[in-house]
């Protein structure tokens, strides 16, 4: 099916335009526990992302993923610089 | 290109600072887009490590462009990779844009009063244009008494600009990039979430720790146990309910 990415693709779109839009089309009409679940969401998005792919990882994967963080932490919103840490030290850890 | 329209409104009682009408011209476009280009530009990096992610992920020159186009928002778009194997997982990777896109429906709810009165197609196509950047660059502005509604469409399009010239010079530059799991590209995802979250995270750390944890639990018992890439959600629902729970428990 060399269709699929492309469905893929404009589906996230029209989701992605639908919460852009939802705001100005219906106004204050969203329950009040709408707001109390985005308050969390995103945090716990990448949060379920990034645990799993860190544990299949292993040990090495913890050692990088505490420098991205300590990078991160200490560049406060910069997002680059703790990648390439990432990417360095995970690459340096496995040509050990 | 962009004409001038002053629409007729009603004073609102509920947003004081709105003025009778709300005006959208060319120098309220023209000061978005200038105010909005150095925030753009720092985030062109941004881009272009998405677009070397994207071409391991498999994804065509012509599929991310697309998608920057279509999509144009960066943090699911980073998701949506990550989660991007053959066959793609169409339903889990829509499911996911959306959750990780909700916020934009907040986000959008804050502009309304500037936007509502105008025509149609200026604020809906406006919002087209509402990312993280051009939001808060816009609520800034709309402090401003003579607040003029072409700001959100002008820092928009400077960061879409941007954002589609990164990611797809990430993804034509990328293709050069030999083999990369010895260059630790796979734990690349990895970093820049880590990253996210760090960003994410300022000003409430204490308090992550219960909805974030449990996220991190669920996702990877899911992970462990099921088939796919439900983890994420899972794992997402049950974090942002843990913080419901919490917050309820505390109130």
């Amino acid at each position: 099916m060399r269709e699929i990415p492309l469905i893929t693709i404009l589906g996230m779109a029209a989701v992605t335009y639908a919460t852009r839009a939802s705001g100005l089309l219906f106004g204050r009409r969203f329950p009040r526990w709408f707001d109390e679940v985005l308050e969390d969401l995103p945090g716990a998005i990448l949060m379920s992302l990034i645990a799993p792919a860190i544990i299949v990882a292993g040990v090495k994967g913890v050692i990088a993923a505490i420098a991205t963080l300590a990078v991160a932490l200490v560049l406060k919103g910069n997002i680059v610089v703790p990648i390439m840490t990432g990417i360095l030290v995970i690459t340096v850890l496995r040509h050990l | 290109m962009l004409l001038s329209v002053v629409a007729e409104g009603y004073p609102s009682t509920r947003h004081p600072r709105v003025r009778f009408f709300n005006v959208f011209s060319r120098d309220g476009f023209l000061r978005g887009a200038r105010r909005a280009f150095p925030l753009a530009l720092s985030g062109a990096p941004f881009g272009l490590v998405l677009g070397v992610l994207a071409g391991r992920a498999g994804l065509t020159v012509w599929e991310l462009l697309a998608m920057s186009a279509l999509v144009f928002a960066g943090s699911s778009q980073l998701v949506a990779i990550s989660m991007w194997a053959n066959p793609v997982p169409v339903v889990a990777i829509v499911a996911t844009t959306l959750l990780v896109n909700l916020r934009h429906v907040l986000m959008g709810l804050t502009l309304r009063p500037w936007y509502e009165k105008l025509p149609a197609p200026l604020g809906f196509g406006s919002y087209f244009f509402m990312t993280d950047e051009s939001w808060a660059l816009t609520t800034i502005e709309t402090r401003r008494q003579t607040f003029d509604a072409g700001f959100l469409l002008g820092a928009g399009l400077i960061d879409f600009v941007l954002w589609i010239a990164s990611t797809t010079i990430g993804r034509i530059t990328g293709a050069a990039i030999p083999d990369p799991s010895s260059w630790g590209l796979d734990f690349a995802f990895v970093s820049a979430f880590l990253a996210l979250l760090v960003s994410l995270s300022r000003g409430k750390q204490a308090r992550t720790i219960v909805p974030w944890g449990t996220a991190a639990v669920v996702a990877v018992a899911a992970h462990a146990l099921l088939p796919g890439n439900w983890y994420v959600l899972l794992g997402a629902v049950a974090g942002a309910l843990a913080g419901v729970a919490l917050r309820r428990a505390y109130a």
